[in-house]
């Protein structure tokens, strides 16, 4: 495996209702097996662990849930080229910057990409995945809405895994 | 006549947790200030009743994401004084080990990203990464220093589930352990650099004649053991810790606050306190470095925990190097144990300040008491004491420039209260009799 070609995608939540769709996704596409060996899935609970990952990457991949106008389970997707005098992400989605800033010590994971921009650590590519919510409740398992739609954001997130 | 004026901060996300702060004034004199936790409580002691004693280092790693070995160390030392249980010298060490992760990532996290900004009048520690991106690289390299430690030990990096009563479920492999060497030699020597750093920055000019508390130990920097030292004089074992220090509900905040009822006095934990009151067991290069730039016990100003802090990360990289060059896995690695009904106490320092654990246990090995007194709360009323001072230095017509000045001091302290300051709402309210 190149040292220098990878996709990382990391799939953001808690164990708290349909918070937990992107671990959902990252433990599919790992237990799948036939993602290529340049893509690595790792889950994380807290966006500042991405700064620990980021070097000899070409592409990184991240998913969480979100909350807002949309129907649950509906896929979400924006991709985001790191190139000289980009804006940054809170200035490109400044409503985005707002899902994960709940935290204190623990920074948003859209702060946690502009921090990375500045200090050069960013891949040239991110591509943002976010899956509609139904329910969020502390200690609440995944909304049957959500398991029904897992297989099908699997694969759309995988398809494009497969061409990273 | 009453000028009462508000200020809403939507996200001061360089503290753990929500409250507000209310400044009452008359005139010119400030009759109160409360620092207000309104965040619903936990109920964790209340959780853990009727539980498995061996649960209880999990559930308590649970209360926080920065340093849940804190709670684990507490509460297993405490379980085992209940139990009787003595451990081996090597679970010591390797115990130790893991508070050294916990301090490096926590300390890095607090100091570069959190605290750093507050002394070049920028927001957040993106924009100090923009001005400083040396600086905040170096900090998050020691902070994933300190999570890969973690990860080796504890199993993983957030909330570890490798801390058992009597041990751990798994000793490491020596060459684990061993492959960490290279980047925690050139972490010691970035600690030295960041701790340099620190000392350059412009502090206010503000000191406090503190009651600090702190664990202290004959031959050691304390981490997981000692007795409870104060720099007025107490030196008191831990098991009488209850009898000298005690919680206090006040009706303008959930979390308690704490009081040495001795002297009815509020106290200053953490690592000011405890390099005031151990300096001559930092080590060595961490002493080389605090004369070299001129920090010297006793240091009252709360804006200067942050040098402390540089100089336990460079503690902790030191004392963690001896141990992994000298490390040879140990069997057993956890010790065995009968259930018998039984109380223990324990406390230990976390990153920021003294905690203290206490259990009940039956004969079954369930839980039926727990008591849990986390740094923060502790340093609550020391936080509102210390505003009362600080207030008329930055008293302002301009209450959000007051608000900033304000969190900036609270900031010093790196509070951890899920029950804190995550929304600060400053409301100050203007009397004139």
């Amino acid at each position: 495996m190149s040292n220098t070609t990878q996709a990382l995608f990391v799939g953001f939540g808690s164990p708290h209702g349909d918070d937990q769709i992107g671990w959902l996704i990252a433990d599919r596409l790992a237990r799948d097996g036939t993602l290529p060996t340049s893509v690595v899935v790792k889950k994380a609970a807290i966006p500042l662990d991405l700064l620990d990952w980021l070097e000899n990457l070409d592409c990184l991949h991240v998913c969480d849930a979100f909350q807002g106008a949309a129907i649950p389970g509906e896929l979400r997707r924006w991709e985001w080229d790191v190139v000289s005098d980009v804006p940054t992400m809170t200035e490109l989605f400044p409503n985005f910057m707002r899902l994960r800033c709940q935290g204190s010590h623990d920074f948003g994971l859209a702060a946690v990409l502009d921090l990375a921009l500045r200090l050069h650590r960013l891949p040239h590519r991110i591509v943002v995945w976010a899956i509609a919510g139904d329910g969020f409740d502390v200690g609440n398992s995944v909304s049957e809405k959500l398991k029904r739609a897992l297989p099908t954001v699997t694969n759309s997130i995988q398809n494009e895994l497969n061409h990273a | 006549m009453t000028e009462s004026r508000s200020i809403r901060i939507e996200a001061l996300t360089r503290v753990e947790g929500e409250g507000g702060l209310h400044v009452k004034l008359n005139g010119g004199i400030i009759e109160d200030v409360q620092l207000a936790i309104y965040e619903p409580p936990r109920f964790f002691e209340a959780f853990l009743r009727d539980r498995s004693l061996e649960e209880v280092p999990d559930i308590t790693a649970r209360i926080c994401g920065i340093c849940p070995v804190a709670y684990q160390m507490s509460a297993v030392h405490a379980l085992e004084a209940a139990l009787h249980v003595a451990i081996t010298p090597e679970i010591r060490r390797m115990r130790r080990l893991l508070y050294c992760g916990e301090w490096i990532e926590s300390h890095a996290l607090h100091m570069h990203l959190l605290h750093a900004p507050d002394f070049f009048g920028v927001d957040s520690g993106i924009e100090l990464a923009e001005r400083f991106p040396d600086e905040v690289n170096r900090g998050l390299r020691l902070k994933k220093h300190g999570n890969e430690l973690l990860e080796v030990l504890g199993g993983r990096a957030i909330h570890p589930i490798n801390v058992a009563v009597g041990g751990f479920y798994r000793a490491p492999k020596r060459d684990e352990l061993q492959r960490l060497i290279p980047d925690f030699e050139w972490g010691l020597q970035a600690a030295v650099a960041t701790t340099r750093w620190v000392a350059t920055l412009d502090f206010p000019d503000f000191e406090r004649n503190y009651d600090m508390v702190a664990l202290s130990h004959p031959d050691e920097y304390p981490m997981n053991e000692g007795q409870v030292a104060s720099t007025s004089g107490l030196l008191i074992d831990v098991a009488d810790y209850e009898g000298e220090f005690a919680e206090e509900h006040v009706a303008h905040s959930t979390a308690l606050q704490s009081v040495r009822t001795s002297v009815n006095n509020c106290y200053h934990v953490g690592p000011l306190a405890r390099v005031n009151l151990n300096f001559d067991r930092l080590s060595p290069i961490a002493r080389r470095v605090a004369d070299e730039i001129g920090f010297a016990p006793p240091c009252l100003n709360p804006f200067r925990a942050i040098i402390a802090r540089g100089l336990e990360v460079i503690h902790a990289y030191e004392e963690t190097l001896g141990i992994l060059r000298d490390y040879r896995p140990f069997k057993p690695p956890r010790i065995e144990y009968e259930y018998s009904a039984g109380e223990g106490c324990a406390a230990t320092e976390a990153p920021r300040g003294l905690i203290y654990h206490r259990y009940a246990i039956n004969d079954a090995g369930k839980i039926t008491f727990a008591k849990i007194v986390p740094p923060t709360s502790q340093n609550q009323r020391q936080i509102e004491d210390d505003l009362r001072d600080w207030l008329p230095n930055v008293m302002r017509d301009d209450d959000r420039q007051t608000a900033s000045d304000c969190e900036r001091l609270i900031r010093s302290y790196d509070p951890c209260i899920s029950c804190s300051t995550h929304f600060l709402n400053l409301t100050v309210e203007r009397t004139q009799s």
